[in-house]
């Protein structure tokens, strides 16, 4: 092995580890007792699952987990559902005004989330949405960066694809579902992990339009469990909270990082 | 009427000035196996989609078996299409791909097995049926997109280049299975390329196409032979025709061509003209096919010799079976095609005739002159 190659592989490890050491501490953490929160090391003899058992005791963290779980899952299916048609449309069927809404669609993805939080309160009142479902989920319906990934996927598809299909009979959404989907799963698993991580974590909204317990995502009742005070400064107890969190964000993208990787390559888009 | 015919289909894009096909007429009789030729962007694909129903028609009517199909949805229309890319669909084996339109047509489960199986045997797919298409050679992509036209059993199938992504000596082999797939069909077959050569050796009828324009419709002996005009005398045949630039002229109530100072008295070719060049500019073009140009006193008696010129060499191009040599003369540079035993070398000068009965005049304009 040459000089130059020891030390890359030498500074991709020090990367490497600086990134993962202080999730493997948090994780760490969480498992031991609260009397071993200074030390920096991973590893302890006094491994427990009393910080888990707290959390679960404290807040309704099981039904917090359950809305994330069931907002996230609604969210990413109807992106995943719409963008594509929305996607399909622009990238293979001519029609009037196809540019202007494309346009739309990049504007949309110009405006920053936080400029739109306040009309949008208000709408949901307007609709008498707030603390429901409906209030969590409905905004997020539709993505520009789901349509436009799914854009840039389609477009590649030959015309061919279509048209055969066309001619045995095929109508578009029936193209759409049996070719184009099959076709573009690594912008599916894309968009899908994207659009999850982004729901999943969503704090700001929920905390808007939700105040009833029963009603928050686990983000939110994390957030108000370690700043709000009902922690009571445990750390464990936090860092318990925090992977109930994390863990499922990090075992669907270790299942889908394959075709991740290559839709973020192939659409050009930063993650 | 059984059969396909095409009446003044017209084809007019949105921003285009012209129209990409002009008042297009044909029939087509079942079992005959139709070429449409002609340049790259001479509206043949744009046709052949429109009898397909992927591209509305803008004027005119087509009718299949008397039945007026010109509005009719592209699946509704008893044709099948074989694409230039074959339109395979990468994420389903060979069998889900003979079997996708049936599938969509939700027929029963034992029929698509029958038929798929049917056709793969006529194929010769049995062993590729698990296989999926980027694990194929192009030839058996090729078959597997015959196999998707004939399971439907259609009237008429199309062909749209089918053979243009295959290497030359591949082309030749599907050339037969295309012609040996369309007699076990029975459909009529409706073949476009741009290969002059490809459809010389497999039409019945070849239909020549140039900007939007049927030129002239025939068996390829006929076309070859009797060229109607200049462009079509020039795009069959795969070493094109000479064209020689010159003027016509009258002589003592008799006419002539004449380039330079070479002349040929054209009653000999068959016809005495007794035109009034006078009345236009005099332009003529005189038309020969390279392997109607002979070395001098080389000629057998069947050919009627024009008076001799001289050229020399510029290229010699051996093919094996023949020589191509490229001349140049008074008259300007022309090709011809000589017996593979006959050797010239580059810059000999050496004297040819043409043969007269095998000769062909343009107008100006590019129209034939009777001969």
């Amino acid at each position: 092995m040459s000089v130059r190659r020891l030390i890359l592989y030498v500074m991709l490890t020090a990367g490497a580890v600086s990134f993962i050491y202080p999730f493997l501490w948090m994780g760490s953490i969480s498992l031991r007792p609260m009397t071993e929160f200074q030390d920096l090391g991973l590893f302890s003899k006094n491994f427990t699952l009393a910080n888990y058992q707290a959390v679960f005791d404290r807040i309704p963290i099981g039904r917090a987990f359950m809305n994330s779980c069931l907002i996230a899952g609604t969210v990413t299916c109807s992106v995943i559902f719409f963008s594509s048609l929305v996607g399909y449309s622009l990238a293979k069927l001519k029609f009037k005004g196809q540019g202007a809404i494309m346009a739309i669609v990049m504007i949309s993805m110009m405006i920053p989330g936080q400029l739109t939080l306040i009309p949008l309160y208000q709408l949901i009142v307007y609709f008498g949405w707030a603390d429901s479902y409906l209030g969590l989920i409905v905004p997020s319906l539709m993505s520009g960066m789901g349509i436009l990934i799914f854009r840039q996927t389609f477009m590649t598809i030959p015309y061919e694809l279509m048209e055969a299909a066309r001619m045995e009979g095929a109508g578009e959404f029936q193209i759409l579902r049996k070719i184009f989907w099959p076709l573009a799963k690594p912008a599916i698993v894309t968009i899908g992990i994207l659009t999850f991580m982004g729901s999943w974590n969503e704090v700001l909204w929920p905390m808007i339009v939700v105040h009833e317990k029963a009603m928050m995502t686990l983000p939110q009742m994390v957030v108000l469990f370690t700043k709000g005070g009902e922690s009571g400064g445990q750390f464990g107890v936090e860092m318990a909270a925090n992977m109930m969190l994390v863990v499922p964000i990090i075992i669907s993208y270790s299942f889908f990082q394959k075709y991740f990787v290559e839709a973020l390559a192939s659409s050009g888009i930063k993650g | 009427m059984q059969g396909l015919e095409l009446k003044n289909l017209e084809k007019h894009y949105s921003g285009n000035d012209q129209p990409t096909i002009r008042r297009f007429s044909a029939k087509f009789e079942p079992g005959e196996f139709v070429v449409l030729v002609g340049p790259s962007g001479c509206g043949k694909s744009t046709l052949l989609r429109m009898i397909a129903g992927l591209v509305p028609v803008s004027n005119g009517a087509i009718n299949l078996d008397g039945k007026d199909i010109t509005n009719v949805e592209s699946n509704l229309r008893n044709i099948s299409m074989v694409f230039q890319n074959y339109a395979l669909f990468p994420h389903m084996n060979v069998y889900e791909n003979l079997a996708f339109g049936m599938r969509i047509r939700k027929e029963a489960t034992q029929t698509i097995e029958k038929t798929v199986t049917e056709a793969a045997k006529i194929l010769h797919l049995q062993d590729l049926l698990d296989k999926k298409p980027g694990a194929l050679s192009g030839g058996q992509r090729q078959r597997v997109a015959l196999g998707r036209a004939f399971v439907r059993k259609p009237k008429v199938i199309l062909f749209d280049e089918p053979l243009s992504n295959l290497d030359a000596r591949l082309r030749i082999e599907m050339r037969q299975e295309i012609l040996k797939f369309h007699e076990q069909c029975g459909a009529i077959s409706i073949y476009v390329t741009h290969d002059q050569h490809e459809a010389m050796t497999m039409a019945d009828r070849m239909i020549i196409l140039n900007q939007g324009v049927a030129c002239q419709t025939g068996t390829p002996e006929e076309v070859y032979n009797n060229p109607v005009d200049q462009f079509v005398a020039g795009f069959v045949g795969s070493i094109p025709m000479n064209f020689i630039h010159g003027r016509g002229i009258l002589n003592e109530g008799r006419s002539f061509f004449q380039v330079g100072s070479y002349k040929i008295d054209l009653s000999h070719i068959g016809k005495d003209y007794q035109l009034d060049w006078s009345k236009n500019s005099g332009g003529l073009t005189l038309g020969v096919r390279p392997e109607d140009i002979y070395l001098d006193e080389h000629y057998s008696h069947a050919v009627a010799p024009s008076p001799k010129m001289a050229a020399q060499v510029k290229m010699v191009e051996y093919l094996g079976d023949s020589t191509i040599v490229h001349l140049e003369g008074d008259i300007g540079s022309f090709k011809s095609r000589f017996n593979k035993d006959l050797r010239v070398r580059k810059s000999q000068k050496l004297d040819f005739v043409f043969d007269l009965k095998k000769l062909h005049l343009f107008t100006e304009e590019g129209n034939k002159l009777p001969c």
